[in-house]
This record gives structure tokens, sequence and C-alpha cells, in this order.
């Protein structure tokens, strides 16, 4: 299984003709059902397990999407059941430690502790931080079209299982925050990316950054008001687990009624060859947990 | 035995410094009332009562000393006071005393226009109370984004440290109104006890009460004790005092009529619950407790941009952080009830100011860039957006904006921020309705 997971990164780095030509369509999992528990399992099963991913004896880097500094039924943080289960599951299958570096929009105490994520991240036993200047390292980003260089979390950059567990809902200038948009919570300066076309720079950093894993939290989505809310709620309880961000994303945009090209960013990285974000391509498995 | 005892006052006056500073720096987070140190100062707590026409837990606190006072005059000066033995040990790096005999003795003058002011509903000279000296030289010192402008409350403790490096004793036996008021109480205290004492049988000697009520300025200095250090000397007979209280009534009067206050929108934006802008000026204490308190560190002394009565009173600063919306602590601090205490609810409901978006700075409308990083951070949902040219562009809701700043701390807009909050006065907002 480990071989599929890395034929799927290897793939997402090609041009987009190369996979389509290959016939290698890139493929989601989508879980529904009620429990995150149960649906993470599912999920993972269909993936191949953890040990797909998690190396033994090594670190796991999870970035999470904890904000903002509102309640879990809010739906502007990613649910901290899932939080903390995939934790668990992750030190169970022999991680050294899970790391969770968060640079929150919100004070870092208040995000972390109003989400209810500090305490899941706590009671499952990994290590919660908000990162601090020298934490960050600064990158070059070869393909970057407008973001060339960033400063991103040294243990981000390091890990050697990287999972990418954002929050579905809407946001006022990205339209849709998804995973790829989540990894603003790694960088520090944020501002550079409003000011130099927000849609290129997220779609270039993805160019840049290659998760292990992919987990959308679409068990709640927020249809207004995003990102912090509060705002009106959605309900599809989903689980969407893939390792294409663009393909992840371009299925998630169907949660809230739109196209995937509706949402630029989702558009550009397709274009730049980071991904699939044209679903008839994208092989959508249903699963039921 | 002698040397035994004055060891221990020693120990005991160390302890009291010791404890007020903790107070002043308020480390201790569950005790918010007690953290507002300079609130033991019964003149402190007269005047705020007195110009807000209201008793608080605040105005408790003072009663202990007022008490003391009645009974036994400064002993507080003598004993407790940190101020005075700060200034003790200052006045021991002079040797030779200057004589200051002819200095007169302005206490009970200052105390009593302060009194006098209170009544008019504007009190002057706060700031001379050596508890609110004391705690505004110990609470600028935090640490994260210091400058000099943080430190400026300390400057009233400096100054007096450096008139006590002349003439040592002058403060505390000739302008202090703390101490004043103190003799003065216990001027009342004796009269009053005279009453009593004279229906008793056992009247002790009038010498003996004197001495008692009049002690020494101060134990450290013995030589002291033969000198008057009786600052209401002058002002024994009642027409006099009434005459300064009238006054202090008349200043107090005058300079909240007249007093420059520069309105909204050009003013500073005042931390949530402070009264209003012309109240303000006289009653707040400049003890720097609310610029401590704040864990944002966006309180800072105003230069005058509230006019020239508005010198170092507390005013905000979104440049870096905002008022958080689940924050409240500044309000619980104040002394004299400057800034009022307020419910989370009611904080949260209270607007401070307006924001306002500068088109020709902003980069969605002017650059059309996707920001509205200001949208995304309004916990109000007080910026709307609407499109312009194919992006998302904010615009100001301004019946829901509470004026926090979170808009315009995190602006990224060079070199000026694009949404900047103005003040407006305090008024309720409505909550979120969607």
């Amino acid at each position: 299984m480990t071989g599929l997971a890395a034929t799927a990164v290897s793939s997402v780095c090609l041009p987009r003709m190369a996979w389509s030509a290959s016939g290698s369509a890139p493929t989601i999992y989508v879980v529904h059902g009620s429990d995150p528990v149960r649906m993470l399992a599912a999920g993972i099963g269909r993936l191949g397990g953890w040990t797909g991913f998690v190396k033994p004896r090594q670190n796991v880097v999870l970035k999470l999407n904890a904000a903002w500094a509102s309640l879990p039924e809010q739906g502007g943080n990613t649910s901290p059941a899932l939080v903390e289960c995939c934790i668990q599951e992750c030190l169970r299958a022999g991680a050294a430690a899970v790391v969770v570096p968060e640079n929150s929009c919100s004070k870092p105490k208040d995000a972390f502790e109003l989400s209810g994520i500090g305490a899941a991240v706590k009671r499952s036993g990994g290590r919660m931080y908000s990162p601090e200047r020298h934490q960050f390292q600064r990158v070059v980003i070869p393909r970057g079209v407008n973001l060339k260089e960033a400063d991103v979390v040294r243990d981000v950059l390091e890990a050697p299982c990287l999972i990418n567990m954002p929050v579905a809902k809407t946001h006022g200038a990205s339209t849709l925050t998804l995973s790829m948009k989540n990894w603003m919570g790694s960088v520090s300066d944020r501002g550079y990316w409003h000011k130099h076309n927000l849609h290129q720079c997220i779609a270039d950093f993805s160019t840049f950054i290659k998760p292990s894993l992919i987990i959308v939290d679409a068990l709640r989505i927020m249809t207004t008001n995003g990102p912090q809310g509060p705002g009106k709620l959605a309900y599809p309880n989903q689980l969407i687990f893939g390792t294409d961000p663009v393909a992840v994303d371009a299925y998630a945009t169907t949660l809230f009624g739109k196209q995937p090209f509706d949402v630029l960013y989702i558009k550009l990285a397709h274009d730049m060859g980071v991904g699939c974000g044209d679903l008839k391509q994208v092989r959508i498995v249903n699963v039921e947990a | 035995m002698v040397i035994a005892m004055r060891h221990i006052r020693t120990v005991i006056r160390i302890g009291i410094v010791a404890l007020a500073v903790i107070l002043s720096i308020q480390v201790i987070p569950w005790l918010s009332v007690a953290a507002t140190w300079p609130s033991a100062s019964p003149l402190l707590t007269l005047c705020a009562a007195v110009a807000t026409r209201t008793v608080s837990l605040m105005s408790l606190i003072g009663l202990p000393l007022l008490a003391l006072a009645l009974v036994r005059g400064r002993w507080f000066c003598h004993h407790l006071c940190p101020t005075g033995y700060l200034l003790i040990l200052i006045g021991k790096l002079r040797r030779r005393h200057l004589a200051m005999r002819r200095f007169p003795a302005l206490g009970l003058g200052l105390c009593l226009v302060m009194l006098g002011s209170a009544l008019s509903g504007f009190p002057l000279l706060l700031n001379l109370d050596p508890l609110v000296q004391f705690n505004g030289f110990f609470s600028v010192w935090r640490g994260a984004d210091w400058t000099w402008v943080n430190g400026l409350p300390a400057l009233s403790l400096i100054i007096l440290g450096l008139i006590t490096a002349i003439w040592p004793h002058l403060w505390c036996e000739r302008i202090c109104p703390l101490g004043a008021m103190q003799a003065l109480l216990g001027m009342i205290g004796k009269a009053y006890c005279n009453v009593i004492v004279r229906k008793s049988a056992t009247r002790p000697a009038a010498e003996t009460i004197r001495a008692k009520t009049w002690d020494v300025v101060s134990p450290d200095a013995p030589e002291l004790k033969t000198r008057c250090p009786c600052q209401a000397s002058k002002f024994n007979t009642g027409r006099r005092a009434f005459l300064v209280l009238a006054f202090g009534a008349v200043l107090g009067w005058v300079l909240k009529r007249m007093g420059i206050h520069y309105p909204a929108p050009g003013g500073p934006i005042r931390p949530p619950g402070a009264v209003t802008e012309k109240m303000l000026q006289g009653l707040c204490s400049r003890c720097g407790s609310c610029m401590r308190a704040c864990p944002e560190g966006i309180i800072i002394p105003d230069l005058g941009i509230g006019g020239p009565g508005s010198w170092l009173t507390p005013r905000l600063d979104f440049s870096r952080r905002y008022c958080n919306e689940w924050c409240r602590i500044c309000t619980g601090v104040c002394p004299t009830g400057a800034i009022r205490r307020l419910t989370l609810e009611a904080k949260r409901a209270l607007s401070i100011g307006m924001a306002q978006v500068d088109r020709t700075r902003c980069l969605a409308w002017n650059d059309a860039q996707y920001c509205v990083v200001c949208y995304e951070f309004c916990s109000y949902q007080a910026v709307r957006i609407v499109e312009h040219n194919g992006v998302n562009c904010p615009e100001v809701n301004e019946a829901r904006c509470r004026g926090c700043g979170a808009c315009q701390s995190h602006c990224p807009a060079e070199p000026s921020r694009a949404i900047v909050v103005h003040a407006r006065g305090q008024a309720l907002a409505p909550f979120k309705i969607d």
C-alpha cells in the first residue's frame, strides 16, 4: 500500500498531461457516516491502513485547522473528536510522536482552548504548539509564480509523515477554504499572500508542499460568514480521504453546491499540474461507515 | 530590645513594599480586586466615590486605612506606607539635610482641593496620591513591545524620588495629600476621642494624646520628633478649610466646563467601560493599572490626542494587536471607576469605536487583490463584502462595529493600514443577528 501512496505522490509532481495520459486517475475516498472514529477507520482501511503512512519510530506532523477562537459546533476549526482519534491511531501505528504546529489567526491560547483541539491533542498524547519566529525556515518555491519564497514551520518541512486535516468552510477571500488553503496556517507571512494574488499563492505553495495524506473534515461545513463565523452550517457528515490535494478540494466544492473551477486556486493548481481538479477524471469511491 | 523593635519595623516595611510591588505588577491573577492597589488609599477612593456619586467595592478597600487614620493619625505614614519608605531610603543618600522650614505645608490644601473638585464631579490632582504614584511606577514594566511611552506613568514617582534626593522629608511632611488627610482625620478622631475620654474617668493627659496623634514623621528620623510635622496646623480653623474646599469645587467645575476635550472621531479610543471623555480626564488617576492589566498590551498612555487634560490617560493602540472579544480584564482594575466594571456580555455588546475603510489604500478596492482579511478577523460580522471588479471588497457595517481593532491590526496594506478605527464615544451595539 505504501506503493500506492508513493505513486500517487509522484504523479502529482508531473505535469497534468502525464497522469491523464498514463491513465492513473487519482482516487479519493468519501466516507459517509455519523461516528468520526468509525469513519476514520473506514477511510484509512481503504487506503491500506495507517502503516502505509506512519513510519515506525518517526514523527507524524498533523496540520489541522485551529485558526479561530470559536466553539467546535460552530465549524470554524477541525473537529476535535476527529483530531483525537487520528492522533491515537498514529501513535498506535508506531509513530514516535504526533506534532501539531498551528499558526492560528486568533490568539493561540484562545483558539486552542475554545476550539477544544488543544485539549483533544493533549488527551490523545500529541504535542500542539504555536510556532515562534525561530521555528520557521525560509524555503524557495521553485515552481512558484507569485510566491517564490516562504517561511514555513520547520516541523512541517521535515515531517516523515505529513497529514493535512482541514475543515471545509467558506472563505471571504478564497471562496472556500479546503486542503490547499489550509497551508496558510504553516507559514509566517500570510499578509504577503493576500497582497500578491491569494489564489495564485495558494496554488504556488501546493506545488511545493507534499502531504502524505489529506483528510478533509466535512462533518459539518460553514456555508456563510467563513472563515471565522459564526455562520450557517450544513451537515454533509463526510470525511474526504486522498493524496491528490486538487482532487480532494475539487470534490469538496460540490458540498457547497459549487463547481471545482468556481474556486480559482483549484483551477490554477489544476493548470499548474499540482493534481487533477476535473472530477470526471477522478475516481470517487463512496464508503459507508 | 529597642534595636530588635527597629529590626521588626524594618522587616515589616520591606514586607509591605514587597506586597505593594506584587499587587502593582498584578501577578496574582485571581485577585482582580486586590490588583487595584491604589484603591487602598482612602483619599483616592473617597474622591472617586464623591465624583462618581457611587459607592462600589473599590471604595470599600480604602475603609481600613480611613479607620486607622481616625484612631492613630499618620500611623500608616510612619509604619506602612511603601512610597514613604522608598523616599526615606532615598533621603538617606543625602547626609546633610537642607533646611525647609520655610516651605509651606501644602498637603491639606491639596487634599481639600482634591475633595472639593471631586464634589463638582471633576476630581483634580488624583495623581498626587502616593499609592497611585507607587502603582504607576511598578505597573509600567511590561515585556513585549515596550516603548518609552509605556514608561511615562512611572514619571511621577521618579520626580518624587528626585525631589526627595534634594530635600529629604519634603514630600512626606509638607506636600503629601494622603498624609495630610490622615493628619486631619487623626485630629477629628482626637477631638471625638476627647469627648469620650472626658466622659470616662481615666482621662489621659492631653500631651499623651497629642504625642500619639502627631507622631513622628519617620521612626528612622528621630531628630524630627521635636519639629512639628503637623501639616494640618494652618487649617485648624474650619473656615479656612471650607474656603479651600470651595476653591477646589469651583476649580473642578470650571475645568470640567472649560477644559479642552477633543471629541470623536479625532480623539483617543478609550478602553471599554471608560466614563465620558469629559469625566475621564479628571477621574483617571494615571495609575497605570489598566495598562498593566491588558494582556494584549494595547492600552498606552495618551500624549495629548484627547486634549491637554488627557495627558497619560489610557488610550487604545491597534497598530499591532486588538481588543479581544472575550477579555474584560481592564474593566476590573480601575481604582477610581474611570473604567467601569463590565460583565462579559456588556463588554461584548459595547462599541468603543468605529472602523473606516480607506478605499485608496485597500488592497481589494484599489488593487483588486483577494484580501478581505478584515472581514475574516471581524468577530462581530461588522465587515460585509461587496463585489467590485470581480473581487470581494470590504465595507463596514456601522451598526455592528465594536471598534475592537481586529481589522486594523491585521490589515496587510502598507505602509499604513487601509482600515482604521476611530473614536466615537462608547455605545451599545446590537449582537450579531445571523
